[in-house]
C-alpha cells in the first residue's frame, strides 16, 4: 500500500476520533503535545465546516431546537454520517433519517419530516431555473388536444407527504411570515415544494392534487391526470383546480409545444 | 490579465454593493464549490458579476492529493462551470481532503515527497486535460508538517508546474503562516519560486494563537506579510493579486482598501524594478 494513503489513513482517523490522534503524532515534525492540539484544529474546522453547511440547509429546524443545541446535533450527525463529498450543498442528505433515529429528540416527533422538507427546499433552491409559465395562456386547443397534452413537473417540484403539518410548520418560520403562529400538530399535511423565480414556495395540497401531481410526474397525459384525481376525490371540481394549476402550477408543457404555441 | 490586476473574493455579505458600486477592480474570485448549482440565486448573481468583471474560479474540493480516486463527479461539475462562466483563472489547492471516501472539507497537508509529487502531477494532467486549460495550483497553510517530507513546499510547486505546464497561485500569508508555524525563512523559500510560472498571487489576514498562526482570512493583510508580498515582487515582478477575507467580513470598503494597498506595491516594485 503505497504511503500516501497509509498517511492519510492514520491522519484522517486523528481527526475523525480524537482517541486515535496519538497514532498519527510520528508523522509530524512538532513534538507529540504540540501535535494533538494541532489535530484539534483540523478536528474542530472539519466539525464547524460541516455544521455551518448543515445549518444552512436546514435552518428551520436550527430554529425550533434552538442555535446551541442545533451545534450539538450537528457534532452528533458529523460522528455519524461523514460529509461524503468536497461540495458541502450535499451533506445532510440523511440529516432527517438520524433525526428520526436520534433519541433526545423523539418527543419532536414531526423534526425528521420537516428536516426532510427542508432538503426538498435545499434542492429546490439548486434547481434548473426554469420560469412558471402560464400553460392556460399557451393553449387554444380543441378539448381532445387538451387531454392528451403532457405535462411535466418543473426542476425543483417535489411533494412530501407527513402525518405532521410540515408545510405549515415552515411557514410560521420563515423570516418575512407575519400571520399569526397557531400549528395543530394533529392535522397532517401532503407539502408541495417548487421553485418560483429565485424563491422557493412550500404549499400545503390536497389528496387530489398530489395524485394530479403524482400522475404527471408518472408522465401520463392531461386527461389520465385529471382522471386519477377524481379517481381519489369525485368532487374534485376540475374547472376550478385546472384554472389555478394550469394557470399558477410548477408545471411545464413536455410535447405539442410548437403545435400549441403556433397553432 | 494585466499583471498588475487585484481582486478581492466575491462573498455573499458584498454582492448588492459590489454589483451597484462596481468599483474599479481588475478581477473577482469565488470558491467554485459555491457556484455547482445549476439554477439558482446564487449562479445569477454570478453571471451578473461576470457582466461587470473577469471571474477567477477557485476550487476547494477536488482533493487532488487525496489516496482516493479522483471525484470525477466534482470534476464535471467544475468542468459545466467553467464553461458556463469563462473564468480568467481557475485554481485549485495542493492538498488532500477525503480519505476512503470521507471527506473533511478542509485543505489538509500532504507530505511533500516523490510519490505525493507524481500522483499530483498526474492529476494535475487530468484536470487539465478534461477542461483543455491551464489550471493554478496553490500552496495551502499547515498546522502540522510531516518528517517524511523532501522537497520544500515552493520547490514542489516549481516542479509541479515543470512537470504539468500548470501555473502557481503563490499564496503569500500561507507561506508566512508556516515560515512562523514551523520555524523556517520564507524569503528563502520565496527565492526558489520560478517567475515564469507564478500566474497570480492571494493575500489575507491571519490570526494568532498562543501555539501558532491560524489561517481564518478574517483580518487585514499583516505588516510581515505586506513585506513578504513586496520581496516576492521585488523577485519576479508583479502578478495579479487577490485580497482574501472569509471569516467576519467587513465592509467592502475595507477590501477596497486593501486592495488599494496591494496596487501601491505594485506599483513601487515596478519602478524599481525599470
Amino acid at each position: 500500500m503505497s504511503d500516501l494513503i497509509t498517511t492519510q489513513r492514520v491522519f484522517g482517523a486523528a481527526l475523525r476520533n480524537a482517541t486515535k490522534a496519538a497514532d498519527a503524532s510520528s508523522m509530524f515534525s512538532t513534538d507529540d503535545a504540540t501535535t494533538m492540539r494541532r489535530l484539534a484544529i483540523y478536528r474542530g474546522n472539519a466539525v464547524a465546516a460541516a455544521s455551518k453547511a448543515l445549518a444552512n440547509t436546514f435552518p428551520v429546524i436550527s430554529q425550533v431546537v434552538g442555535e446551541e443545541f442545533f451545534r450539538a446535533l450537528a457534532r452528533r450527525y458529523w460522528d455519524d454520517v461523514p460529509s461524503a463529498s468536497g461540495d458541502l450543498t450535499e451533506y445532510g442528505a440523511h440529516f432527517a433519517n438520524f433525526l428520526a433515529a436520534f433519541e433526545p429528540v423523539a418527543e419532536l416527533g414531526y423534526l425528521a419530516d420537516l428536516a426532510r422538507l427542508e432538503w426538498l427546499v435545499q434542492r429546490a433552491l439548486c434547481a434548473h431555473d426554469a420560469p412558471r409559465v402560464a400553460i392556460s395562456t399557451l393553449t387554444t386547443l380543441a378539448p381532445t388536444d387538451q387531454e392528451e397534452m403532457r405535462l411535466a413537473l418543473l426542476p425543483g417540484t417535489s411533494v412530501l407527504e407527513s402525518v405532521w403539518p410540515v408545510a405549515r410548520l415552515w411557514a410560521i418560520h420563515q423570516a418575512d411570515y407575519n400571520g399569526e403562529f397557531s400549528v395543530d400538530l394533529a392535522q397532517g399535511e401532503i407539502a408541495l415544494i417548487a421553485r418560483d423565480g429565485w424563491r422557493v414556495t412550500v404549499q400545503s395540497i390536497g389528496r387530489a392534487e398530489y395524485t394530479f401531481y403524482q400522475a404527471i410526474a408518472a408522465d401520463l397525459d392531461l386527461g389520465h391526470a385529471i382522471d386519477a384525481a377524481l379517481s381519489v376525490d369525485t368532487n374534485w371540481d376540475v374547472a376550478k383546480q385546472l384554472t389555478k394549476i394550469l394557470g399558477n402550477g410548477p408545471l411545464e408543457l413536455r410535447q405539442q409545444k410548437e403545435r400549441i404555441t403556433s397553432p | 490579465m494585466h499583471p498588475q490586476a487585484i481582486g478581492i473574493g466575491f462573498r455573499q455579505p458584498h454582492y448588492r454593493e459590489l454589483l451597484d458600486r462596481t468599483p474599479a477592480l481588475g478581477f473577482l474570485e469565488v470558491h467554485s464549490e459555491n457556484f455547482f448549482a445549476r439554477g439558482g440565486a446564487s449562479i445569477r448573481v454570478l453571471e451578473k458579476a461576470r457582466e461587470h468583471y473577469p471571474i477567477s474560479l477557485h476550487g476547494v474540493g477536488l482533493s487532488l492529493a487525496s489516496g482516493d480516486r479522483l471525484a470525477q463527479a466534482h470534476l464535471l461539475k467544475l468542468q459545466e462551470l467553467v464553461a458556463r462562466v469563462e473564468p480568467v483563472l481557475v485554481s485549485e489547492h495542493v492538498c488532500w481532503g477525503a480519505i476512503d471516501g470521507v471527506h473533511f472539507n478542509d485543505l489538509l497537508p500532504i507530505p511533500y515527497s516523490d510519490e505525493a509529487l507524481a500522483l499530483v502531477a498526474a492529476r494535475v494532467d487530468w484536470v487539465q486535460d478534461t477542461l483543455r486549460r491551464e489550471i493554478l495550483l496553490e500552496n495551502i497553510s499547515a498546522y502540522l508538517q510531516y518528517r517524511e517530507s523532501t522537497w520544500s513546499e515552493t520547490g514542489f510547486l516549481a516542479e509541479l508546474a515543470r512537470r504539468t505546464g500548470c501555473g502557481i497561485l503563490f499564496d503569500v500569508n500561507n507561506l508566512y503562516v508556516n515560515a512562523v508555524n514551523f520555524g523556517f525563512d520564507a524569503r528563502c523559500l520565496i527565492s526558489e519560486l520560478p517567475g515564469s510560472c507564478v500566474r497570480q498571487i492571494h493575500l489575507a489576514g491571519h490570526s494568532r494563537t498562543d501555539d501558532c498562526l491560524i489561517d481564518d482570512h478574517g483580518s487585514r493583510v499583516n505588516a510581515e506579510v505586506w513585506e513578504l508580498y513586496q520581496a516576492t515582487l521585488s523577485h519576479i515582478g508583479s502578478r495579479p493579486t487577490l485580497i482574501e477575507w472569509d471569516t467576519d467580513i467587513p465592509e467592502l470598503d475595507v477590501l477596497l482598501d486593501e486592495a488599494a494597498r496591494a496596487h501601491a506595491i505594485q506599483t513601487r516594485s515596478e519602478v524599481s524594478h525599470v
